[in-house]
């Protein structure tokens, strides 16, 4: 009984600790994947599109900003009333003193310790490479994705998953090319945050916590899961594990080391587009 | 009000949509959705927070301030 008990006791550490191990990476790769990609390259690519022209013709219309500025009262009354006022019901975030001090933490943390790695770690390895290893990663965590698919009733997207692996972790040796992908199976972002949400959970206020990235209660309780889901939780040696997801990290981050700095220039207040960014690109996750 | 919608760039290809919409006979882009994410909406969150936890008087200092830098 007892060797039980320290049995599971000790993979919920592993698990805890697995979840730490996910690291700064993580959670600065997440800003620039799923909170801020896209108005980085919305603002960066503005400018090459065609219909750019319409828009900057608006901007530069509306251009000089004191001549359209709304009356102030006016505008700092709405912006303080309710929320539900404003229309986008989204921001639920109680907790946003605390939320933006952790914020600026993983911010540091990528500042002064990740984004330098990454830095050197894209000088030094060739993208292909970073690509392949990006592959591999995902191509581990497939048992989240397969389970996530089947508790959402969506049985091709399961079917996909396996035979995505099968296919990539021979022919596409261990996942460093995506063969499947060639052959026109896609891979499925499925995980236990939209299962949650698909079975009818709500969100939860918006949290931020050191180490990882930006997520609500709901997809925050699914990350853990999905982090226990994943076979380097529970076959690698806790080391190599966490050596394991500091290098996802880091190659992660290596990945998208100009998404990010685009968009810090492209923001206003990046703590909110932040925000706003991975609540939309959740809410759009989900209905798929 | 119209949609289009493009895909390019990068491996895996990046949605994006342009709403436009016309207003005195001339066509304008009101919003730009990138992978879903609506850029207006997510530059409206950011003035909302700004106005709530600083002022209104910031958020144009800001706006101006990156609007320079940008010219």
């Amino acid at each position: 009984m007892p060797a039980k008990i320290r049995g599971s006791m000790s993979w919920l550490i592993i698990a805890v600790a697995m979840f730490l191990g996910a690291g700064p990476g993580m959670a600065c790769f997440a800003w620039a994947e799923d909170g801020l990609e896209s108005p980085a390259n919305a603002v960066s690519g503005l400018s090459e599109t065609p219909s750019a022209s319409a828009v900057s013709d608006e901007a530069s219309a509306a251009s000089p900003l004191g001549s359209v500025v709304p009356d102030r009262e006016t505008v700092e009354e709405a912006a303080r009333a309710p929320r539900a006022e404003s229309g986008d019901a989204e921001e639920d975030d109680p907790w946003e003193s605390f939320n933006v001090r952790m914020f600026t933490f993983n911010l540091h943390l990528d500042r002064y310790v990740l984004k330098p790695l990454a830095t050197a770690w894209d000088a030094a390895v060739p993208d292909e490479v970073e690509l392949g290893l990006g592959r591999m990663f995902a191509n581990v965590a497939m048992p989240a994705r397969f389970v996530n698919n089947l508790f959402q009733l969506k049985f091709d997207g399961a079917g996909r998953e396996l035979a995505r692996f099968v296919l990539n972790s021979t022919i596409g040796l261990a996942g460093f090319f995506d063969v499947a992908k060639r052959e026109g199976l896609e891979l499925s972002n499925e995980d236990t945050g939209q299962t949650l949400a698909v079975w009818g959970a709500d969100s939860g206020p918006f949290l931020v916590l050191p180490f990882l990235p930006p997520m609500t209660v709901r997809d925050g309780i699914g990350f853990g899961v999905d982090a226990a889901l994943n076979p380097l939780t529970y076959f690698a040696p806790f080391a190599a594990g966490a050596g394991m997801k500091a290098s996802e990290a880091v190659n992660s981050r290596a990945l998208n080391l100009e998404v990010f700095e685009d968009v810090e220039e492209g923001t206003l207040d990046l703590y909110s587009a932040v925000r706003n960014g991975y609540l939309q690109r959740r809410a759009r996750a989900i209905q798929e | 009000v119209v949609r289009t919608k493009l895909t390019g760039g990068r491996e895996e290809g990046l949605s994006v949509e342009y709403q436009l919409a016309s207003k005195r006979g001339r066509w304008g882009v009101v919003d730009v959705r990138i992978d879903g994410v609506s850029l207006a909406m997510n530059y409206r969150s950011q003035f909302n927070k700004i106005i709530r936890t600083s002022s209104y008087d910031t958020l144009v200092q800001r706006m101006r301030k990156m609007e320079g830098g940008k010219g």
